[in-house]
């Protein structure tokens, strides 16, 4: 079978998101930890449309007859994966969100307790 | 650090506007010797500065982040201005403050380490909810099965904790659903737990969080964060 159209549009795909990936990268928009994750699918994906029999190997050890979804079950569980990790840091993020929240409350009535204090004092010099 | 013989009463609201002032003044009527605590959860309304009107002590949490991260804020107050004891009544005036003192006696008399104030235990006039009952019953099972206690009232908010437990809850965080899960959560730190039957009102204004087709919900959350009971400490 010819998979030129996948070989194509897989080659297309990639570059496209290795180049959004960069430009992200140069504009801050993207801090490098997260964009090698992805320049590396992306360098995976172009390396496949080059030379898509590896992924027709990978496929018929698997048993599965038609090589595209092979691919798509790849990219199924690559995705799984990350978005499994993207979860794990949310909740990191929250719970570090939770305890500034926290302690910003309690610093700011400790403040207002302080400056209330100066006041009296200094009304009690004065 | 040691502590004084001091009482805090911690009061989580949020969009309270319509209770908050009738629940200071039960509070300030029935429990005159303790000091009074606000956690103002993020509140648009007219909740902080109603508080602020009854002289008592308001802290306002820069967003809303929901009631355990508002009662834990309370805990940190608590343990960083050394009370010796503390008590939760709820903003939604359905926790009647004459019943306090009963709590902090049991507190103190039977040495435990919290007393929860249970609307199932007999002769208290109240009438839960379909979901509310069967979720409770569900609570009743799993906890009786982790913690070998049986509680009747996971959910009940109207609670007193001795020093010990103050200093536990104030490192860690118990999710978004703190009654039931604090429940395990201290009887696996080797916490002394009562539950007494109390007198509740009806919720009157606002609307409570849980209905039928979110109590759903609200278990599966529940019984999934109480799998995290054991780990050391969840900050």
């Amino acid at each position: 079978m010819n998979f030129l159209l996948l070989k194509i549009s897989t080659f297309f795909l990639s570059v496209f998101v290795l180049v959004w990936i960069l430009s992200l990268v140069r504009r801050r928009q993207l801090i490098e930890e997260y964009s090698f994750l992805w320049i590396c699918i992306a360098g995976v994906f172009l390396g496949l449309s080059f030379f898509h029999p590896i992924m027709d190997k990978v496929a018929y050890w698997l048993g599965i007859e038609y090589g595209p979804s092979a691919l798509f079950l790849f990219f199924n569980v690559v995705t799984l994966f990350i978005l499994i990790h993207v979860s794990i840091q949310l909740s990191d993020y929250k719970s570090k969100k939770r305890l500034l929240a926290q302690e910003i409350a309690l610093l700011r009535d400790k403040v207002e307790d302080l400056s209330r204090k100066m006041k009296s004092h200094e009304s009690a010099n004065l | 650090m040691n502590a004084t013989n001091k009482t805090l009463i911690i009061v989580p609201a949020y969009q309270e506007e319509a209770n908050i002032l009738r629940v200071l003044e039960d509070i300030q009527a029935n429990l005159p010797q303790a000091d009074i605590l606000v956690i103002n959860d993020g509140s648009t309304d007219l909740t902080g500065s109603l508080a602020r009107s009854a002289a008592v002590k308001v802290i306002d949490l820069p967003f809303n982040m929901g009631i355990g991260a508002a009662v834990q804020t309370g805990f940190k107050y608590a343990w960083e201005n050394d009370y010796s004891e503390a008590m939760q009544i709820d903003g939604d005036y359905q926790h009647p403050a004459e019943e306090g003192p009963r709590l902090l006696q049991v507190l103190a008399e039977q040495k435990a380490d919290l007393v929860i104030g249970s609307r199932f235990i007999s002769l208290t006039g109240y009438k839960a909810s379909w979901a509310r009952r069967t979720g409770n019953r569900l609570f009743q099972w799993v906890n009786a099965l982790i913690v070998g206690q049986e509680i009747i009232d996971n959910t009940s908010g109207f609670r007193a904790y001795s020093r010990r437990a103050i200093e536990l809850l104030a490192q860690t965080y118990l999710g978004e659903y703190p009654e039931p899960e604090s429940i395990g959560y201290l009887k696996s730190r080797g916490c002394a737990i009562i539950e007494i039957p109390v007198k509740m009102r009806h919720r009157t204004g606002g609307r409570s969080s849980i209905t039928p087709l979110r109590s759903i919900y609200y278990m599966v959350r529940v019984l999934t964060s109480i799998l995290s009971f054991n780990k050391k400490s969840r900050r």
